[in-house]
């Protein structure tokens, strides 16, 4: 069987000489893996955070297969010179190896990511691109956050927190009492398209952080979750 | 249906050895023992002596990972070599490349490997302790020549906040066009990044 697709690589693993063991996220049909046989005049054809198109080709659907990729995009060249961006890269393609099955199409997901990696070269968008992206992610693993209506009053308005259990916004009046057991449903959560500095992004990734954990708390090795740590660091870092 | 040939058993041992070999696989691996074996006295023996001469005597040199039949190695104790220069490269097969160019006359300092969040290489995985100590000792430049990818720009960084406050240069290798590359034929990326280092003429 085959198909094709567009899609970004995750893991690119020296097998023998002049083979790869691919792994790419792709629009269509998620996370899957092959063997990419076609070797660079200078190591590595691809790297990680590539933007590719895919022709993948096995004898049956559960095989490992053979890919054959033609060049899209390049990774963000800021990988190169910044490092937080770097860090940001690293942790969303940790995110997605982490969360998401093999062969499970994620297609807004993907989306998300696409747009990651396009952000990720000019300076001022990435961090809003960025907690985007966990936000979807968050919708696509079963956690998706409802910050527009208070879950207890049904009010728009006066809203302050998040709640730690379902994740959708409680309202000021609606967590009386239950104030100290809230979230804080901090700017960039309230308008994630202009999330501006790294305390904006640190804020709002303490509750997202809070969710992807919970998540990852179902898993066997949540060590995925290291490269978000690193990230988070970093901004910290800066931050203070 | 007829039995599939089989070698004797030593004989498929060595085939099944050598086709783990880089560049071989087991119809390589089984030339290459049929290879050997009818040329005993000109290929198998000197071979033999040879790998048993290497197993013997090569090892790693303890200052800077190179391989070499002293300890430390040929380079380390080369005293013509510039000693506040050093090159930190990923392998072994990293620092033999730069001394066939005959770019470098300092000394290096092989990591064994990359760090990686995405894998979860740290730094105690690799020679990064006798970097400090080199650091400590007075190095005056440092340059990194590690691969550009993620995980070669994820070192680096972690080598820049080593060095922090100590009085050292960290330089990297360029990145761009290379000898003989013809535009046309490069990726957007690496045009990208030549075009952000141009130089004047």
């Amino acid at each position: 069987m085959q198909w094709e697709d567009e899609g970004v690589i995750l893991a690119l693993d020296r097998f023998g000489e002049r083979q790869f063991i691919a792994s790419c996220f792709g629009r269509e049909h998620g996370i899957r893996r092959g063997l990419l046989r076609q070797a660079g005049r200078h190591g590595r054809p691809y790297q990680l955070a590539d933007l590719v198109t895919i022709s993948w080709r096995a004898r049956h659907e559960d095989r490992l297969g053979t890919f054959t990729m033609e060049p899209k995009r390049h990774a963000p060249l800021a990988m190169f010179s910044d490092r937080k961006v770097l860090a940001m890269v690293q942790s969303s393609i940790s995110l997605i190896r982490g969360f998401c099955g093999e062969s499970e199409a994620h297609r807004g997901l993907f989306d998300g990511l696409d747009a990651l990696l396009l952000a990720a070269d000019q300076q001022s968008l990435w961090r809003s691109v960025y907690l985007r992206f966990e936000l979807l992610l968050l919708a696509d693993i079963g956690y998706a956050m409802d910050l527009n209506k208070c879950a207890v009053t049904g009010s728009y308005d006066d809203l302050l927190y998040v709640s730690p259990r379902t994740g959708r916004a409680v309202s000021a009046s609606g967590a009386f009492g239950y104030e100290h057991r809230m979230l804080p449903l901090t700017p960039g959560l309230k308008d994630p398209k202009n999330v501006d500095d790294d305390a904006m992004l640190i804020d709002a990734l303490q509750v997202t952080g809070h969710f992807l954990e919970k998540a990852a708390g179902d898993l066997v090795a949540p060590k995925f979750l290291h490269a978000r740590n690193d990230l988070t660091k970093l901004l910290h870092g800066d931050a203070s | 249906m007829q039995d599939q040939f089989q070698v004797a058993g030593e004989l498929d041992r060595l085939i099944k050895i050598l086709a783990k070999l880089p560049g071989l696989g087991p119809r390589s691996a089984r030339r290459m023992a049929l290879h050997m074996l009818t040329r005993r006295q000109e290929v198998l023996e000197p071979l033999l002596d040879a790998m048993n001469a290497v197993s013997e005597t090569v090892g790693e040199c303890p200052n800077c990972g190179n391989l070499d039949t002293r300890q430390p190695c040929s380079i380390c104790v080369d005293e013509r070599r510039q000693g506040h220069e050093l090159c930190v490269v990923e392998h072994v097969a990293d620092l033999w490349a730069m001394e066939r160019s005959g770019a470098f006359q300092g000394r290096y300092l092989v990591l064994g490997g990359l760090m990686s969040a995405l894998e979860g290489v740290g730094p105690d995985e690799l020679r990064l302790n006798r970097l400090q100590t080199l650091l400590d000792g007075g190095a005056g430049e440092l340059i990194l020549a590690l691969p550009a990818t993620m995980e070669g720009q994820t070192t680096a960084h972690y080598i820049q906040d080593m060095v922090g406050n100590h009085a050292v240069r960290v330089t990297s290798l360029a990145r761009g066009i290379p000898l003989g590359g013809e535009l046309d034929y490069l990726d957007d990326g690496t045009l990208k990044l030549a075009f952000g280092s141009r130089q004047n003429l």
